[in-house]
């Protein structure tokens, strides 16, 4: 989000007032500095009250990566300090362990430790950030059993931290598909209720084996099933702030693409309106 | 180290290695470390550990290399 690409397909709506409300990648910041066009709108929207922080490599239900989430903790907290966030938020998942790192957030195996691992490091963020925690439902899933725990798993930690949900439909979706479940079934296993966040995304398909694997990668538009899926999840989370739109810059290069994101997002706030 | 950081140790590298999904799923069947696991470990579905190799393997490439990712995601 910090390139050209998006930065052309975005500027439209930008000047047209349609922003209300921003979500920064902050680990983007992190490896280089930011575009000053980047810093404007992060300022100007955070002492607006209109910014909240969303990352992707924190780990969060590692049990042996004290040193990444050491570290990640130290930069969230600077980035606290200077962009006035409203709320740190991170994915379902670990991504390794000290020393091994696979790059992606995966599913744990489903057990009592997941939770004691995870509310130790969401308590660590919420401390260290000052600000409320909360945490994405994931796509990926190795196995049914993956997507029947993580609804639990996410409630408890949530209740733990009194954190907020961020409902991500595609994700949802990824999973209902994947493996069989019906998608509004599913939507209403989660913590409703603490859903703050809401984020909608188009993503992609991969072959294995004969077998389609509908995957979270952020490169296309909206697909149909999440847009029927959109009121309905509207209708169920009553404490809802914010509905994001998700998409890759470097996706966004070409004008067909950069239109139809443009169009997304336009169709996005009248359904939410 | 518990089972749970064993497990996601024992994954991680076995992704990282390029490992087929039933080479992954045979290697922590046989782990002794990981029995109160196995019901979960036979479960694991070839498509996933696929996708999740891809990713690994990518990311471990780009890190080697010294890339600098201008996105970050979840599935990428």
């Amino acid at each position: 989000m910090l390139g050209d690409a998006f930065r052309r397909a975005a500027i439209p709506l930008f000047e047209a007032g349609a922003v209300d409300v921003l979500e920064y990648s902050f680990e983007l910041g992190w490896a280089r500095a930011r575009p000053a066009w980047a810093e404007a709108l992060l300022q100007h929207y955070g002492a607006a009250g209109r910014l909240w922080g969303h990352g992707v490599t924190y780990s969060t239900l590692s049990a042996g990566a004290p040193q990444r989430q050491s570290q990640w903790q130290r930069q969230v907290s600077q980035d606290c300090e200077a962009l006035q966030l409203r709320g740190v938020s991170e994915h379902y998942g670990f991504m390794g362990v000290d020393g091994v790192d696979v790059g992606a957030p995966l599913p744990p195996p489903p057990t009592p430790e997941v939770v004691d691992v995870g509310v130790r490091a969401l308590e660590a963020l919420a401390q260290c950030s000052g600000v409320p925690v909360g945490l994405e439902n994931l796509a990926m899933a190795f196995c049914r059993l993956d997507v029947e725990a993580q609804p639990e798993i996410v409630t408890r930690l949530l209740e733990a931290v009194d954190g907020y949900l961020v409902l991500d439909l595609h994700n949802l979706w990824c999973q209902a598909v994947n493996f069989r479940f019906a998608p509004l079934e599913l939507l209403c296993r989660y913590p409703l209720s603490r859903a703050r966040v809401l984020h909608v995304s188009g993503g992609s398909w991969s072959s294995h084996g004969g077998t389609r694997l509908r995957r979270d990668t952020h490169d296309d538009r909206v697909p149909d099933e999440v847009w029927s899926l959109l009121p309905e999840a509207l209708s169920r989370c009553a404490n809802l702030e914010v509905v994001i739109l998700e998409q890759l810059g470097p996706t966004l290069a070409s004008a067909s693409a950069a239109e139809g994101y443009q169009a997304d997002f336009h169709r996005l706030r009248e359904v939410c309106a | 180290m518990s089972v749970l950081e064993h497990y996601q140790r024992r994954l991680s590298t076995l992704l990282l290695e390029g490992r087929t999904p039933a080479e992954i799923r045979e290697a922590l069947s046989r782990d002794p470390a990981l029995d109160s696991l196995q019901s979960y470990v036979r479960t694991l579905q070839d498509g996933p550990l696929e996708v999740a190799a891809a990713l690994a393997r990518k990311w471990g490439s780009e890190h080697a290399a010294g890339v600098v990712r201008d996105e970050r995601g979840t599935d990428r």
